[in-house]
């Protein structure tokens, strides 16, 4: 027999005895007791509640720190309830009693990110340095998400009396499936939390708190529409924590951007939401690469046909299983990391000394290896298929980087690059996609103090579907035992040396390695003749388009116009290859050139709303008001959710004066993405114009805080000047040589260019 | 019968009310390791008498209170590894039984058994040092009384590492 009563009990009583309740809201504070998982608990008919525990609110109300106002309790997150109480924890029915009848997606959950999303070392090193320097209010940015209900309960705020017992159970199946809306896609837990519910009534009320799973498998109905919502399923519903900024109120600066997971998966080419996309693909959301359907194999109802979809979310983090020694979790990772289906790893050609002709693709044309010679192997990295960057959270944590190595026969290293230092750190020189944020001194943020970021001295990453060009110069020596070998990695790696260190000291295990994909070319000393492909390599159109793509994002626009027009040349009727051109040329500013290449990919496929977005540049360009306005119709009409067509249409119609449907336009693209410049920009123009002076300030002070740090680009260079050995990464093309003599980059452009990323600006 | 429990109900929730909130008036500051929510932990208990003290600036708390079925004391201690690689032998020396690897905890954390119903948990976070003791004095015994006191010890060390680290 229990003897505190239940959710429900605790309302009845209050009602019948309000004299005894400031006693009670102490024992309501301490308590984190739900109602019992079957036997002798009240039927839920009787005890049906549409309000949570007013008052445990009221208790917590009368300890807890509003400090960021009393309408936004859960700031800096932007976690909201819907009734506007704290919740009482026990308010969410725990996981074990979820598991009763979802023993599958219990025992996968147990093991999987979710669940120790906040418990783990990893996480806590970093939440206490905030806690210890700013006050625990500060966690209720990280929390909202590491921990909704120490979030929801009240629990952060300074001396609390929540028990904290549910610490070690992260984000619990009843905090997923107890959220009603989002409320954008702005991240930083930008959900509502409901009253957690197993059921609804007949009416359609939800009934708070554990049911008996008799009354759940006598009314399953009533069980699904009160855990699952529709927008589960869809990437927006993983944006609500998949997306962060650092807000004013954590770094006392402005606003910061983190990380955008959702946002590169909506510019990726599994959304169909984005016509700029370099190749197209399946329609994917977030939930089918991380919650794949499986057989089960313990029993589960939510099951159908014998399979469910995976709570294993199996992605990159390889730390949290290996610390808790979750085998399956662990196997599950490396499986999917090392699948060999996200990236394409191609060693595209090689340059000799004093020649400016890279000889590739390899094993397509004939190349000639001499001993004695000086080599710059172009290794070509593509993120292939991944539905966002790689490394695309946290990317100052976690390492992925290229190893490249060159034997001879006789297993003499000739070259190595990117491996792991014996104290296992990376190699300094490693071409990594990583970033490097930096605080207002100018010094490496190492233990992820993320309210102290100021900028990012660099930040190399591959956004989904683009590719990479890397450059390792290597001597081949004089007694070389031919053949030799090239081979090159991606490696992944959760965490980085350092931060375990800051984690655990220094005496922590090798933590395991990734291997996401990897090609070795044998090439004799001599003469080369063409070679079979493997079965994971690209076609060569593809191998000269990627090389392409690698240039454009490198500003080398005459070497992608290049590498393009052998694209052009392999596969004539591939309208996408003119418009790479095009684009190519938009940016080098070489608009009559750009003309021909859009017009002939237009011809080949005049509606083609890639090949119409460029020509609608063209066309402002040349002030072709209405054929640009018309393009750029026709895009929207087929990709409404695209970014670049709303902001592009929006300033057209501002460019005519058109200031409805401007408005229009960037409140479309305000609606993607929240946290979108140029719609804050323009709309607070537009707003003034229209009188809409709140409006219009509220837009201005978004720009204002949102808009890029100018002192950033100073901060990092001072990092840089200071830390020549990683500077090198911060130019858009470099080198990677043995010979420091060799590592000069002939980049024009400034170290501290940010080329692929887009975190910690 | 429904009358009668929500009786118990209720005299089970004034009674661990004006305990708890007598407590919380005398405790001498908060534990930074842990509350005394989550130490007593007690859902389904009545729970009385808990004292709380705090000492050597925070790397001492003991919580004192009494459960249905006796007395428990719980304490925490915090401090500085020497660096020897040895910091833990003299703790470890008291357990009475096999010590049992809590890796999901702390560096080298193990529980053990130091007496009749006393549990221990001793544990490492980089250069700090924790030892978690719950002693009970059981009045009223249950066979499970030695894993549960196992269980409690290490939730509370749980609590005390995370905040450790």
């Amino acid at each position: 027999m229990r003897l505190l009563p239940t959710a429900r009990h605790f309302t009845s009583i209050y009602a019948a005895a309000a004299w005894i309740a400031p006693i009670l809201m102490v024992s309501a504070i301490f308590s984190q007791t739900a109602a019992p998982n079957g036997g002798d608990q009240a039927s839920p008919a009787a005890t049906h509640l549409q309000q949570p525990d007013q008052t445990y609110s009221d208790a917590i109300r009368g300890t807890y720190d509003f400090r960021f106002g009393d309408d936004r309790p859960f700031a800096p997150s932007n976690a909201q309830l819907q009734s506007g109480e704290f919740l009482r924890p026990g308010a969410f029915p725990d996981a074990e009693y979820c598991a009763h009848c979802h023993q599958e997606a219990y025992h996968q959950w147990r093991q999987a990110l979710h669940s120790n999303a906040f418990r783990t070392p990893f996480y806590r090193t970093s939440v206490n340095i905030l806690i210890r320097t700013k006050g625990i209010e500060f966690s209720r940015h990280c929390d909202s998400c590491h921990n909704p209900i120490g979030t929801l309960s009240g629990a952060l705020t300074q001396n609390s009396q929540v028990n904290r017992k549910f610490d070690d159970d992260g984000v619990t199946c009843m905090v997923c499936h107890s959220i009603q809306a989002l409320k954008s896609t702005a991240g930083n837990g930008s959900y509502v939390m409901g009253v957690p519910s197993v059921m609804v009534d007949e009416n359609g009320n939800r009934i708070p708190g554990e049911v008996p799973y008799d009354e759940i498998m006598n009314h399953t109905d009533r069980h699904v529409r009160a855990v699952m919502q529709s927008f589960y399923r869809t990437p927006q519903f993983c944006a609500a924590c998949h997306k962060a900024n650092l807000p004013e109120q954590l770094n006392d600066f402005k606003f910061i951007s983190a990380f955008s997971t959702y946002d590169e998966w909506q510019n990726s080419k599994f959304s169909h939401q984005n016509p700029l996309t370099f190749y197209g693909g399946d329609f994917k959301t977030c939930q089918n690469c991380h919650m794949k359907r499986a057989p089960i194999t313990l029993q589960d109802y939510g099951a159908k046909n014998g399979t469910l979809a995976s709570h294993s979310w199996v992605a990159g983090n390889t730390a949290v299983p290996f610390y808790y020694g979750l085998d399956e979790q662990l196997k599950k990772t490396l499986a999917f990391l090392e699948s060999g289906e996200y990236l394409n790893v191609d060693i595209f050609g090689l340059k000799q000394k004093n020649s400016d002709k890279v000889v590739g693709p390899l094993g397509s044309v004939p190349v000639d290896v001499e001993p004695d010679a000086q080599l710059d192997a172009y290794v070509v990295i593509q993120n292939k298929n991944i539905g966002h960057s790689l490394i695309p959270e946290v990317r100052d944590l976690y390492q992925a980087w290229v190893e490249f190595n060159v034997t001879d026969a006789s297993g003499r290293e000739i070259y190595h690059s990117g491996f792991l230092n014996p104290d296992g750190s990376l190699d300094a020189r490693a071409h990594s996609f990583t970033s490097m944020p930096v605080n207002g001194d100018g010094e490496f943020v190492d233990n992820h103090k993320v309210w102290t970021i100021r900028a990012a001295a660099f930040d190399n990453t591959i956004q989904a579907g683009r590719s990479v060009l890397i450059r390792y110069r290597f001597h081949v020596p004089k007694d070389v035992k031919g053949p030799i070998s090239l081979t090159a990695k991606v490696n992944y790696q959760h965490f980085r040396k350092s931060y375990l260190d800051n984690v655990f000291g220094k005496d922590h295990p090798s933590y395991p390695v990734a291997l996401l994909a990897s090609r070795t070319r044998t090439l004799n000393i001599g003469a080369n003749g063409p070679a079979p492909p493997d079965p994971g390599d690209n076609q060569d159109w593809m191998r000269w388009n990627n090389l392409g793509i690698a240039y454009l994002d490198a500003f080398q626009y005459a070497e992608a116009v290049d590498a393009f027009g052998e694209v052009v040349r392999l596969r004539p009727d591939y309208a996408d290859a003119y418009t790479n051109i095009a684009l190519t040329e938009i940016q080098w500013e070489k608009y009559d050139s750009a003309r021909a290449s859009i017009q002939k990919a237009l011809d080949l496929n005049p509606d083609n709303a890639r090949a119409l977005y460029y020509s609608a540049l063209l066309e402002r360009r040349a002030s072709y008001i209405s054929a640009e306005l018309a393009d750029l119709q026709e895009v929207v009409q087929q990709y409404p959710q695209s970014r670049d067509a709303r902001r592009e249409l929006g300033i057209a119609y501002y460019r005519q004066g058109d200031y409805e449907h401007a408005t229009q336009q960037f409140e479309a693209l305000q609606a993607i993405d929240p946290d979108d410049l140029t719609a804050h920009y323009n709309l607070s123009i537009l707003y003034h114009r229209m009188g809409k002076i709140k409006e219009a300030q509220e837009q201005q002070a978004l720009f204002v805080t949102e808009k890029i740090n100018s002192d950033a680009r100073t901060l990092a260079q001072h990092f840089l000047v200071d830390h020549p050995a990683v500077s090198m990464e911060s130019v858009p093309w470099h080198i990677h040589s043995d010979s420091p003599a060799d590592s000069d980059t002939s980049s024009p452009l400034p170290a501290g260019a940010v080329i692929g990323g887009g975190s910690y600006q | 019968m429904t009358a009668k429990i929500g009786a118990a109900k209720i005299i089970g929730l004034v009674t661990l009310g004006v305990i708890l909130s007598a407590a919380l008036c005398a405790a001498q500051g908060s534990c930074p390791w842990v509350n005394a929510a989550t130490v007593v932990d007690a859902p389904d208990s009545t729970v009385s008498d808990i004292q709380t003290s705090v000492a050597d600036a925070g790397n001492l708390c003991t919580f004192r209170y009494r459960k249905s079925d006796g007395l428990y004391n719980v304490q925490i201690a915090v401090h500085a590894a020497a660096g020897d690689g040895h910091e833990t032998a003299a703790d470890e020396a008291q357990c009475k039984s096999a010590k049992m690897p809590l890796p999901h905890i702390a560096n080298e954390a193990v529980l053990c058994s130091t007496g009749a119903h006393r549990e221990r948990v001793i544990g490492r976070v980089r250069d700090k040092i924790f030892i978690v003791n719950v002693d009970a004095r059981i009045e009223h015994g249950s066979t499970d009384t030695e894993k549960s006191l196992g269980a409690m010890a290490t939730l509370i060390a749980g609590q005390v590492a995370g905040n450790l680290f």
